[in-house]
C-alpha cells in the first residue's frame, strides 16, 4: 500500500464539546424566566429596555473590535449580548433610550474593551455601567414604574406614590424600608417579593422565584458552582437575622432581605461571572462572604437602599488577591509529602528489617 | 486483602469507544516484507548498532547494544538481510537512525537460552536477562526495565504495582494482554517479586475491564492482589495510580521509588516472563487499530519495526474520509504526517480519525471559567500558566513560581485542554514553555 | 481686594516649592559619569537588547562600568565601535556590520509539504510537531522572526517563507535567536552572494523535499573558492564573486544581489524567469565556446578502417 499523508495537529485530538458560546447562551436562557415575569409586570417598556440594551452592547463590541483591528465577528460569541441583557435587567423599565446608549458604551467600551476585551476586564461590565448610570443619572435610575395592577393605588408599602402624566412611580421595597422603616415594615408582603409580579423594582430583580428557577438550571448544567451564591446568601441571612433580633422595629427580617432587591440576581448571575470572580473554592467562599457583608452594610447603614452592585464591584477588586492566596496544595506537593514522610520512615524501617533476616538466614 | 482505591483530584471522562475493539482477540500479523527498527525506542541514549549493511540476521538476534547506563538493546524482529542503516521519521515526529531489514519470510529464530528454575536464580542473572532482552516500559514511557528493577540503595522499594489501567480512550491493547496472557503475567509477577525482593504486589485495573480483572484474579491467586480502579482519565498516570492503590503521594520531580513504589505496565511484565522463561527478546507487541477512519478495528500482535502502512494493509485499510493518524491514544498520542513510520516498542495504538471527528481548532481568549483547574489531576493552575505563556510573560511565571509548582510536574495528560470551552491549546503552551526554559538552561550552562 | 490674599498665598506656595525643588535637586544629586551621556548620544538608540543590556542607556552604563569590556553593539557596527573607543580611550572592538539572512527559498510551490498542518499559529508551535515542510531545515513560514524584529525588517510573503529587507535590518540578531530551526544567519552587510538553503540532509533527501535545495554537488566550489561545502550545504564566505559563477548551481540556489534582490529572487516569478533566461543564454555561450575550442575532426574516408 502506498504511504498516505494525514492532517497533523496538536494533542489531545478529542474535546468534550463545550464552547464558550454555548455557556453564554445557557446563561441567557436561565435569565429568560425573570425577564418574562418583568415583561408581564411592566409591559412592553421592559422589553424595549432589554432588547435595546442587548443590541447596543453587541453593536458597541462590533465597533470596538473593528477599531482594534480584531475579528469583528467575535461580537457574536454571546458575551456582549449577555452583558447587555444583564445590564438591562438592572435598569428601571421606564428608562429613556439615550441613557441606555450611554450605559452600553460604558459597559462594553470602558469596562471591557479598554482592558483588553474578553477575559481581561477586572470589574463586572454590566455592574460598572449600572453604577455609573446611577451616579450620573440618579433621578432617572431611581424612578420605578409601578407594575401591572397597581396603577390605581395611593400608597405602596406605606409611602405615597408619585403620579405624573406619563407614569405612576413608587419606591421599591428596599427603598421604602430605607426611607421610612416604621411605616414600611408592617406592609411587607413576602409573597409579593417571592413571585414578583406586583413588586416595583429593576427589570431583573422583582421575581425571586423566576431567578431561583434560572439559578437551579445553571447549577444543574454546572455553569456555576454553589460556593459564591451560598456564601453570599448565608452571610446576608445571618447578618439580617442578627440585626433583626437586635432591633425588629428598625431592621427587617432576613427573609425579606433575601427576597427583596437585587440579591438573587446579584448572587447567582453577577457575582458568579467567570472573568471577575476568583477561581479557587476557598477564594470563592471568601468572595461571597465579602459581598454579603458589604451588601448588608450598605443596605442597613449606607446611603443607598440597595448595595449589591457596589459590593460586587468592591469584591471584584479583591479577586486577584484571593486568587493568589487561596491556591490549594497541588497533588504531591511538599506539604502533602510531609504527611507521607512518617509512612516512608515506617516502610524504610520495614525494608531494613526485611533485609537483615535475609542476610542472616542466607538463601531464601 | 483488597485495597480501596483513593480518588485523585480532577480528571475527565471522555467518550471511551473501547467497545470497538475490547472484545477482539489479538490477531497475529504475518511478518511484513520490510522492517524498520529504530535504534532509539526508549528513554535514554540510543542503542549502538552492531550490524552493518548486507548482514544477515535472525529473528531475536541482537542488532544494537545499550548505548549507556540508561539505554536498551534492540533486536531484529524477524530473519532477513540488513538493507540500510540511516535516518527515518520516528512516531514522535523527529528523525532517528534505524536499521532497515528486508525479511526473507522464513522467520528463523535465534533465541536466548531459557533460564530454568528462575525463582531460584540469582536476581542479578534475571536482571541481566531483562537487559539482554531489550525490555522497556511498554505503556509508552519506554523506560529501560532493567534499570527500574534495580532501584538505588537510598530508595528501597517495598511495593510493586502493575499498571493495567489503560485509561486512554479507544485503546484496548493492555486489556487484551491481560485477558489472553493472564498466566504469563502471573509468571512475570513472581519473577519481579523475586528480583526486587518485595512482599506486596498489586495490579490496578480500571472497572471497565471486568473480564481482565477476573482473568488476572484467577491467574494470580495469592501472588498479588487485583485492585479495581474507578474509570477516570488519567487513572493510568504513574503518580495518580500510586496514590489510588497505596495512598502515597510522590512529590514533584521525584521518582516513585522515593516513596518505595515501582510501577510496571502489564505488557512489560509479560515480556519479562517471555525473556526469562522462553528466551524471547522484546520483538513483538499488541497494537490496537481503531477509530472512525479504519475499515475493521481490531487488536493485532505486531512485530516491532512494522510500518504503519503495512499494518493498515493487513488490518483492512483506511476508510475514504480518514484524515488523522494518531500513534498512541487520542489524549497524548502524536499525529503522524504519513503512515510511513514504524511501530516501536512503546506504541500501543494506531488511531485513525475520519474528517467529521476532527477537533475544531479555532481558539479564543481565556474566560477564566476554571474548568481546567477542576480537570487537572495534579490540582494545579493551567489557566494562569497558559495565559502568561501565550503572552510571553516568562519573568512573571518565574515570580509566581508557576514553573516549579506547575510546569515541572505537568505530564501533559491533556485534561485541561480537553475541557477548555475556548479550545485553548494549553498542552502546547506548556510544551513551548518547557522548550524555552530548556534552551535558557543550555544558554547559561 | 479680597483677591489679593489668594494671589499672595499661591505666590508664596510657588516660591517655597521652587526653592525647595532647587535645594533638593542639589542634595539628592546622583553623580553620574558624564561619559554615560556622551556614549548614549552616539549609540544607535534602537533599544533592541541585542547587546544583552536593557536598552542603549543601560549599555552605556555597562560600557563605562566595565571600561569597554562588553560585547560590541551589533546594530551600530564599526562606526559606533570607533566612536565608543574614542570616548572611552580603549581599543576599537572588532565588529563588522551585519544583517540577517533567512537561508531558505523553499516557497509553497517549490517545497514538498509534510502532511497537512492545522491549528498552528507560530513557528515555536510548529517545531513541536515537526515542520510543515518535508525539509526540516527550511523556513516554516509562521513569522515568529517578524514579531520580534524591532524595525519590521522581516516579512513572510505570499510564498510562505520569511525574507529580510537588508535596508531595514539593523543587525540586532533577535530573529536568529527566535528561529527554532536556526534557519536565519547573520551575514556581513558587504556580502553580495548568498546560498539560499539551510538543509543538512543528504542530496537524495533534499532533492525529494525541495526543488531549490542545495544538494552539495560542489559545482559552485569549483567556480570560486569562497564557496565552502560543509554538512551537505554550501555557504558563500567571501564578499562577492563573478555573477556567472552562480549559474553553476543546478538547482538555482545561489543569488547574487547585484543582479537580483533576495526578495525578488524568492517571490517574483518574473525575476525567476529572467534568471532562467540569463542562465540558459550563458550555458549556450559556454557550450558554443567549448565546441569552438575543440580541434576540428577529419572527415572519414570511405572504406578506411577506423
Amino acid at each position: 500500500m502506498e504511504p498516505r499523508s494525514f492532517t497533523v495537529a496538536y494533542a489531545p485530538h478529542v474535546h468534550d464539546g463545550s464552547s464558550a458560546r454555548r455557556i453564554m447562551w445557557t446563561v441567557f436562557l436561565a435569565l429568560v424566566p425573570a425577564a418574562a415575569v418583568s415583561i408581564y409586570a411592566f409591559g412592553l417598556d421592559a422589553l424595549r429596555v432589554l432588547a435595546l440594551s442587548t443590541a447596543l452592547c453587541v453593536a458597541m463590541e462590533w465597533a470596538a473590535l473593528l477599531i482594534m483591528k480584531r475579528d469583528p465577528k467575535a461580537c457574536l460569541d454571546g458575551s456582549a449580548a449577555l452583558t447587555g441583557f444583564l445590564l438591562g435587567l438592572t435598569l428601571p423599565s421606564g428608562l429613556s433610550n439615550g441613557i441606555i446608549v450611554v450605559g452600553a458604551f460604558v459597559a462594553i467600551i470602558v469596562a471591557k474593551q479598554v482592558f483588553g476585551g474578553l477575559g481581561h476586564n477586572p470589574f463586572n461590565p454590566a455592574l460598572t455601567s449600572r453604577v455609573f448610570l446611577l451616579i450620573a443619572f440618579p433621578k432617572q435610575l431611581t424612578t420605578w414604574p409601578v407594575p401591572r395592577g397597581l396603577e390605581e393605588i395611593k400608597e405602596y408599602m406605606g409611602l405615597a406614590v408619585t403620579r405624573t402624566t406619563d407614569a405612576v412611580t413608587s419606591a421599591t421595597p428596599l427603598g421604602a424600608i430605607k426611607e421610612h422603616a416604621q411605616k414600611a415594615m408592617p406592609n411587607i408582603q413576602l409573597n409579593d417579593l417571592f413571585f414578583g409580579v406586583h413588586t416595583p423594582g429593576s427589570i431583573g430583580e422583582i421575581s425571586a422565584l423566576a431567578l431561583l428557577v434560572g439559578a437551579a438550571f445553571l447549577l444543574y448544567k454546572r455553569i456555576i458552582t454553589w460556593h459564591i451564591p451560598v456564601a453570599t446568601l448565608v452571610t446576608v441571612a445571618v447578618l439580617g437575622g442578627l440585626t433583626h433580633l437586635a432591633n425588629p422595629g428598625k431592621y427587617a427580617d432576613p427573609v425579606f432581605h433575601l427576597f427583596a432587591g437585587g440579591l438573587f440576581i446579584g448572587a447567582f448571575f453577577m457575582a458568579t461571572d467567570y472573568v471577575t470572580a476568583p477561581v479557587w473554592p476557598l477564594g470563592k467562599i471568601i468572595y461571597g462572604f465579602g459581598i454579603g457583608l458589604l451588601t448588608m452594610v450598605i443596605r442597613l447603614w449606607g446611603g443607598y437602599p440597595e448595595g449589591i452592585s457596589f459590593a460586587i464591584l468592591l469584591m471584584n477588586a479583591v479577586t486577584p488577591l484571593l486568587d493568589r492566596y487561596t491556591v490549594p496544595t497541588p497533588f504531591g506537593s511538599r506539604a502533602a509529602s510531609a504527611k507521607a514522610a512518617p509512612e516512608k520512615a515506617a516502610h524504610e524501617k520495614a525494608a531494613h528489617e526485611k533485609a537483615a533476616p535475609e542476610k542472616a538466614g542466607g538463601e531464601s | 486483602m483488597t485495597t480501596q482505591a483513593n480518588p485523585f483530584p480532577g480528571g475527565i471522562h471522555p467518550a471511551y469507544r473501547k467497545d470497538l475493539t475490547s472484545g477482539c482477540e489479538s490477531q497475529p500479523m504475518p511478518v511484513p516484507k520490510l522492517l524498520v527498527i529504530p535504534l532509539s525506542q526508549h528513554l535514554g541514549a540510543p542503542a549502538k548498532v552492531l550490524v552493518k549493511k548486507g548482514d544477515a540476521v535472525k529473528a531475536g538476534q541482537l542488532i544494537a547494544e545499550p548505548g549507556g547506563f540508561i539505554s536498551a538493546a534492540v533486536h531484529a524482529s524477524s530473519s532477513g538481510k540488513v538493507t540500510a542503516i540511516g535516518p527515518v521519521e520516528l512516531p514522535n515526529g523527529q528523525m532517528g537512525d534505524a536499521v532497515t531489514i528486508e525479511t526473507d519470510g522464513a522467520h528463523e529464530w535465534a533465541r536466548m537460552e531459557p533460564i530454568s528454575d528462575p525463582l531460584a536464580a540469582d536476581p542479578k542473572v534475571l536482571v541481566e536477562r531483562v537487559k539482554a532482552a531489550g525490555i522497556v516500559g511498554m505503556g509508552g514511557a519506554t523506560f529501560p526495565t532493567h534499570v527500574k528493577l534495580t532501584p538505588p540503595a537510598d530508595s528501597p522499594v517495598d511495593w510493586v504495582l502493575l499498571n493495567g489501567a489503560e485509561c486512554e480512550p479507544y485503546l484496548t491493547a493492555d486489556h487484551r494482554v491481560m485477558v489472553e496472557r493472564a498466566e504469563r503475567i502471573a509468571q512475570g509477577v513472581k519473577l519481579v517479586r523475586h528480583v526486587m525482593g518485595v512482599s506486596r504486589v498489586s495490579v490496578g485495573i480500571e472497572g471497565n475491564k471486568p473480564d481482565a480483572i477476573e482473568a488476572l484474579r484467577r491467574a494470580l491467586g495469592d501472588a498479588a492482589e487485583v485492585v479495581e480502579l474507578p474509570v477516570k482519565y488519567p487513572q493510568g498516570s504513574e503518580k495518580q495510580l500510586i496514590y489510588a492503590i497505596t495512598g502515597r503521594r510522590v512529590p514533584p520531580k521525584k521518582l516513585p521509588s522515593f516513596v518505595g513504589v515501582t510501577v510496571f505496565n502489564v505488557a512489560t511484565v509479560a515480556a519479562i516472563a517471555d525473556a526469562v522463561i522462553d528466551g524471547t527478546p522484546l520483538v513483538e507487541r499488541v497494537v490496537t487499530v481503531t477509530g472512525s477512519g479504519v475499515n475493521r478495528p481490531g487488536n493485532f500482535r505486531v512485530p516491532v519495526g512494522t510500518r504503519v502502512t503495512d499494518l493498515m494493509e493487513f488490518a483492512g485499510g483506511y476508510r475514504e474520509d480518514a484524515a488523522q493518524l494518531i500513534l498512541g491514544g487520542p489524549m497524548m498520542g502524536r499525529a503522524a504526517a504519513s503512515d510511513n513510520v514504524p511501530i516501536i516498542k512503546g506504541v500501543g495504538g494506531v488511531l485513525v480519525l475520519a474528517t467529521p471527528d476532527l477537533k475544531d481548532l479555532e481558539y479564543g481568549a481565556c474566560i477564566r471559567c476554571g474548568r481546567c483547574l477542576r480537570a487537572c489531576p495534579n490540582a494545579q493552575n493551567p489557566m494562569l500558566l497558559g495565559q502568561l505563556i501565550e503572552k510571553g510573560l516568562f519573568s512573571r511565571i518565574d515570580e509566581e513560581k508557576l514553573r516549579e509548582l506547575v510546569l515541572d510536574d505537568c505530564f501533559e495528560c491533556g485534561s485541561c485542554t480537553f475541557v477548555c470551552p475556548n479550545r485553548r491549546p494549553l498542552v502546547q503552551f506548556f510544551q513551548m514553555a518547557k522548550g524555552y526554559y530548556r534552551s535558557q538552561q543550555k544558554r547559561k550552562g | 481686594m479680597s483677591i489679593l490674599i489668594p494671589i499672595l498665598v499661591l505666590t508664596g506656595v510657588g516660591v517655597v516649592a521652587g526653592v525647595a525643588l532647587a535645594y533638593f535637586s542639589r542634595v539628592f544629586y546622583v553623580p553620574e559619569d558624564p561619559r554615560v551621556d556622551r556614549l548614549e548620544e552616539i549609540l544607535p538608540g534602537a533599544n533592541c537588547g541585542a547587546c544583552g543590556f536593557a536598552g542603549c542607556r543601560d549599555y552605556a552604563k555597562g560600557l563605562v562600568a566595565k571600561n569597554g569590556d562588553v560585547p560590541p553593539c551589533p546594530v551600530g557596527g564599526k562606526a559606533t565601535a570607533e566612536k565608543v573607543a574614542a570616548i572611552l580611550g580603549v581599543a576599537v572592538a572588532d565588529v563588522e556590520d551585519q544583517v540577517a539572512l533567512v537561508r531558505c527559498a523553499g516557497t509553497r510551490e517549490r517545497a514538498a509539504a509534510r502532511g497537512t498542518m492545522v491549528g498552528v499559529r507560530d513557528c515555536a508551535g510548529a517545531a513541536l510537531l515537526g515542520s510543515p515542510k518535508a525539509c526540516r531545515f527550511g523556513c516554516m513560514g509562521f513569522g515568529d522572526c517578524g514579531t520580534v524584529c524591532p524595525t519590521k525588517a522581516i516579512t513572510v510573503y505570499a510564498g510562505g517563507v520569511a525574507v529580510v529587507d537588508a535596508d531595514l535590518c539593523i543587525g540586532c540578531g533577535l530573529c536568529v535567536a527566535k528561529c527554532p530551526i536556526d534557519c536565519i544567519q547573520m551575514v556581513p552587510k558587504s556580502r553580495r552572494v548568498h546560498v539560499l538553503c539551510n538543509s543538512r540532509d543528504p542530496a537524495l533527501v533534499t532533492r525529494a523535499a525541495c526543488k531549490v535545495g542545495c544538494i552539495a554537488c560542489n559545482l559552485c566550489t569549483k567556480k570560486d573558492a569562497a564557496f565552502v561545502v560543509a554538512s551537505n550545504v554550501a555557504t558563500f564566505t567571501g564578499a562577492s564573486c563573478d555573477p556567472e559563477a552562480c549559474y553553476a548551481c543546478p538547482n538555482d540556489v545561489i543569488v547574487h544581489t547585484d543582479r537580483y534582490g533576495v526578495l525578488a529572487f524568492i517571490e517574483s516569478a518574473e525575476a525567476r524567469a529572467d534568471y532562467e533566461a540569463e542562465k540558459t543564454e550563458f550555458k549556450e555561450k559556454e557550450k558554443a565556446a567549448r565546441a569552438a575550442a575543440r580541434p576540428a575532426r577529419e572527415p572519414k574516408n570511405a572504406g578506411e578502417q577506423p
